[in-house]
């Protein structure tokens, strides 16, 4: 409960900069996804093909714990928080680098798959925007602490003992969207390879 | 408060207006969806032998060929040569190997070929399948591979999956498999070779299976 108000309080205090990076991943997912139907090579749909069947073969709790942990250590952690932490636009720039991939993947989808995988990508999209928002937190609290919070003499260690505070509230609801990302994706591929 | 609901208000607006968009340009058709290609499967060509029970040098041959008018596509296999009780495949003990040669072509007089697919799938577990990755031993022209898997204990279908490079009319590739048999002579094998190619024929895409079935029975 300590949490979830404490998460509360990080969201209203940095809802600009939430609303900011939603917007920033949607919209660019919907650009590449327009754009790549004029600068792409069209390509035909050759059925589904999963890129790890060794993953879909695993059965279903294995599979929901691999593409979570998949998701949440290598794809949100390493690939979005974790160059925040060294210079805080990164985070930005490699969340919209993951919306520029769903954009071409859905572009190449049928309307059918891509219907099936919009739950998917709301939950993960989310899961990857508040991975960048932590990222973005903990990296400006060291190099622009009086920007990214309260402390008013803007004290580098203080600032950034806030802003790692912040992170971890955050990374637990990192965990929860993207574990929620992952059963869907899991219900999905089951639903439509076995 | 205000604050509160205007970036929650963006929030779900930035999720909802470019998910109706990308949706509602797919389903009014304004986006066209990816074509789906018109799938023909040739008739399968079968070839069995008898297991022998010494080294034999094998030189035979078995081709599917498909042909459309536009497009000429062909599958062969060549097994070349069977060992006895070979040990450099098998951890436990020795076994038994069939060598072949792998070659698929496709020419179109027309269009493009997009990609071409060979795979092993095999019906017993005594079976195994590997590729040779020497680059020597791999010809590819005009196309890259995409993605390699041997057939082991893990898997029961193997596969070799290339992409064209650019838009050829003409593409080839080959390599050397070695089909390994677990057991001591006791039962039969089967294993089916399939090359899907995938080309665009001017005006739409079209997808070729050519199957190839070999065995190697015992006597």
């Amino acid at each position: 409960m300590d949490s979830f108000s404490s998460f509360l309080a990080i969201l209203s205090a940095r809802g600009k900069l939430l609303a900011f990076m939603n917007a920033a991943f949607f919209f660019c997912v919907f650009v590449v996804f327009l754009v790549s139907e004029f600068l792409l090579p069209s390509l035909p749909y050759e059925g589904l093909n999963p890129p790890f069947p060794e993953i879909i073969n695993a059965g279903f709790p294995l599979m929901l714990l691999e593409i979570f942990a998949f998701n949440l250590v290598l794809s949100a952690f390493v690939f979005v928080t974790l160059p925040g932490f060294a210079f805080f636009p990164l985070s930005t720039g490699f969340l919209l680098y993951r919306a520029t991939i769903w954009g071409m993947l859905l572009h190449y989808q049928p309307t059918w798959l891509f219907l099936i995988a919009v739950p998917t990508l709301v939950f993960e999209g989310e899961g990857y925007i508040f991975a960048a928002v932590a990222g973005t937190m903990v990296g400006g609290s060291w190099l622009k602490p009086k920007w990214f919070t309260d402390s008013a003499d803007g004290k580098r260690v203080e600032s950034l003992k806030k802003g790692l505070k912040e992170c971890l509230v955050i990374y637990f609801f990192v965990a929860v969207l993207l574990f929620v990302a992952a059963a869907i994706e899991a219900i999905t591929v089951v639903a439509m390879f076995h | 408060m205000l604050k509160l609901r205007n970036w929650k208000a963006t929030m779900i607006l930035s999720i909802i207006i470019p998910i109706s968009l990308m949706a509602s340009f797919r389903v009014t058709g304004i986006l066209q969806e990816p074509q789906k290609p018109e799938t023909i499967l040739a008739s399968t060509v079968v070839w069995n032998m008898s297991r022998p029970t010494t080294a034999t040098t094998l030189n035979e041959s078995v081709e599917n060929i498909f042909t459309d008018g536009i497009a000429s596509i062909d599958l062969r296999v060549h097994p070349y040569l069977y060992t006895e009780n070979f040990a450099d495949f098998f951890i436990d003990s020795p076994g038994d190997v069939v060598d072949s040669w792998i070659e698929a072509t496709i020419n179109l007089s027309q269009g493009f070929a997009n990609t071409a697919t060979i795979r092993f799938s095999r019906t017993d577990a005594e079976t195994e399948l590997i590729f040779e990755e020497t680059a020597s031993f791999m010809i590819l022209q005009n196309v890259e591979v995409r993605s390699v898997r041997s057939l082991s204990s893990h898997y029961r279908e193997a596969f070799f999956e290339t992409r064209s490079v650019g838009q050829p009319k003409n593409v080839f590739l080959s390599d050397t498999v070695y089909w390994c048999f677990l057991d001591s002579n006791t039962v039969d094998h089967w294993l089916t070779v399939n090359l899907d190619a995938t080309y665009f024929n001017g005006t739409a895409y079209r997808k070729a299976t050519l199957p190839i079935t070999l065995g190697v029975l015992l006597k």
